[in-house]
């Protein structure tokens, strides 16, 4: 294919390609996996950009949103209902396809199926996320916002992993990225160190890239952090080597 | 997230309510289409958030006006990115990486992203060549994605 086509996988990835050049682009990317790939990498990329705007719509806006959302009906996850649809992952309002797999196999479209109820709650928490201040769980963002919120980066092998943590709220929260997989039916486990014992702190799983949010209650006052990997259930003890670790 | 981006290209505040409450009912109606198999849920829902803002703004007749109130806005736009990083861990580590970019590569990331561009309005803004605003939007975001590890 013609390179010139690769080289645009970087401006269509942050929607800067119109016109017949988007068309063009498009049906490239239909045949050319390294292209799909970039994109995919590209996008996962201009979301963190996404991160540096974090501006909270008035509260009122999760109000409207819940009573729309009420009235609206999801689409059913196959593409048999109308024939037209399909099930790949749609831009609204384009008809585009956002998938960086634009043809998906029947295989592919039981893996969506299985992923309503995980996709649900996505859109649920993304909803919620806009909240100041309602019920459930703050976010990583709100940890990191109290006034005595401190901070420390962990040492470990691989990627990195900051624990987050407000005496005065009573709540601690981990951020990571590049996170190795920690294998099925396993998770990663954070204890609060200093005690005589380590208090378990919470156990969070990374997302498919690696990266992980998660925030809990603080367990007690920490003269460091520790992370194993336990069963996906977590553990009243660590039963496995830190993995990550930090002294306050 | 959602609403940060949204307001980031189209500016307008009422505006950016009304689309970031298309784009949650979008997200709730077409919910069942995500597969994590292809990515994460975040990269998802801000392409799908990023792309829905950008296409109001190019169908916008104001954007004219807009065109002509950038030249003297390029310089400030630069600077509203390092002041809207201001407490997220993530914003951290994006303003990390962003800072190790050339400066002609932010600045085209900074207009075509947050700009809500194309890379030939980047290049017209810039008088720069099209090929060359293709380049460092390319050339930056690879270093990007490179710098915050998020190559598959």
């Amino acid at each position: 294919m013609s390179p010139d086509l690769h080289l645009l996988a970087a401006s269509y990835a942050i929607d800067a390609l119109d016109g017949d050049e988007l068309d063009r682009f498009e049906a490239h990317l239909g045949q050319c996996d390294q292209c799909r790939v970039e994109v995919a990498e590209l996008r996962a990329t201009a979301s963190l950009l996404a991160a540096t705007s974090p501006v909270a719509p008035r509260p009122e806006l999760r109000d409207q949103v819940m009573a729309a959302v009420a009235r609206t009906r999801q689409d059913s996850p196959g593409p048999e209902i109308d024939g037209q649809d399909s099930p790949e992952q749609v831009a609204p309002g384009r008809n585009r396809p956002i998938s960086s797999a634009p043809f998906q196999t029947p295989r592919r479209r039981t893996a969506a199926l299985v992923s309503v109820a995980a996709a649900v709650a996505i859109v649920v928490g993304a909803i919620g996320a806009t909240q100041l201040g309602g019920d459930g769980p703050p976010g990583v963002a709100e940890v990191a916002a109290a006034a005595d919120a401190r901070q420390l980066p962990l040492d470990g092998a691989v990627g990195t992993l900051k624990v987050v943590w407000s005496t005065a709220d009573g709540q601690v929260a981990v951020v990571g990225h590049g996170l190795p997989d920690p294998g099925r039916g396993r998770a990663y486990q954070l204890w609060l160190l200093g005690g005589d014992a380590p208090l378990p702190a919470g156990v969070f799983h990374p997302d498919g890239s690696g990266s992980v949010e998660f925030t809990g209650r603080l367990p007690g006052n920490p003269a460091g952090w520790g992370v194993t990997i336990e069963p996906a259930s977590g553990s009243d003890q660590p039963t496995s080597d830190i993995v990550y670790q930090g002294s306050v | 997230m959602v609403h940060g981006v949204v307001l980031r290209v189209v500016r307008a505040p009422s505006q950016a309510e009304e689309i970031t409450q298309e784009i949650y009912v979008e997200l709730w109606r077409v919910a069942c289409r995500f597969d994590p198999a292809q990515g994460s849920a975040r990269a998802w829902i801000s392409t799908m958030s990023h792309r829905r803002a950008v296409d109001r703004v190019r169908s916008e007749q104001s954007r004219r006006n807009r065109e002509d109130r950038d030249a003297n806005r390029i310089a400030r736009e630069h600077d509203s990115v390092s002041e809207a990083v201001v407490d997220s861990l993530d914003r951290e580590r994006v303003v990390v990486a962003l800072a190790r970019l050339t400066d002609v590569q932010r600045q085209a990331i900074e207009l075509a992203y947050y700009g809500g561009r194309t890379y030939r309005e980047v290049a017209t803004l810039l008088g720069i060549a099209e090929g060359t605003a293709k380049t460092r939007i390319r050339d930056g975001l690879i270093r990007l994605r490179d710098e915050l590890g998020v190559a598959q």
